[in-house]
């Protein structure tokens, strides 16, 4: 979307389920690209490449975006990313949110998948606001 | 009359400002990983589980 290109920011919290076999370790690989440099290259590639997502995929993405390997294997099997992760699932549960993806777009909810359209019409609304101020 | 006048301001006026009042929660981004322009007016938040 070009046309909201420097007007909109992406925020990303960190959620897991427990239940699912990569959702933590895929995580903990998203927080280790971040302390690298780069989070939105992962967090594309994870996207992507989901639910393809357990521990020698992950370091092979890590290979593909040209991390430091040795680095991202020792903080996802040390779980480094702890730290983050954690306060988001709190976050999470201090928020009452059990579905994801979720959103807060300005602060405003949103849950579950939507269309395109739904997100453009808060936003485009959130910049005619930001502009009346 | 003047009940009916209060009734007819509740729906035209103080009833669409209420429906519309969405709350908005406030949420640190502090040590938060994002994309984007850092100053962009919009701020989307996304909990996200990548599997």
């Amino acid at each position: 979307m070009k046309e909201l290109e420097g007007k909109v920011k992406l925020v990303v919290k960190f959620f897991p389920y427990r239940y699912r076999d990569h959702a933590r370790i895929a995580a903990e690989a998203a927080v280790e690209a971040w302390r690298q440099g780069k989070f939105a290259e992962m967090h594309e590639l994870l996207i992507k490449k989901s639910p393809k997502l357990d521990r020698e995929s992950l370091i092979a993405y890590a290979k593909e975006l040209n991390l430091n390997v040795e680095k991202f294997i020792k903080a996802i099997d040390n779980m480094e990313g702890a730290d983050i992760i954690e306060r988001d699932l709190k976050l999470a549960k201090e928020l009452d949110l059990y579905v994801t993806p979720a959103f807060f777009i300005n602060g405003i909810k949103v849950l579950g998948v939507r269309d395109a359209d739904y997100f453009k019409n808060i936003i485009f609304r959130e910049l005619e606001n930001a502009k009346q101020r | 009359m003047k009940r009916k006048l209060a009734i007819f301001f509740y729906f035209l006026i103080i009833l669409p400002v209420l429906v519309h009042a969405e709350p908005r929660y406030s949420i640190s981004l502090e040590n938060s990983p994002f994309i984007g322009s850092e100053k962009a007016p919009v701020t989307i938040i996304e909990f996200i589980d990548y599997q």
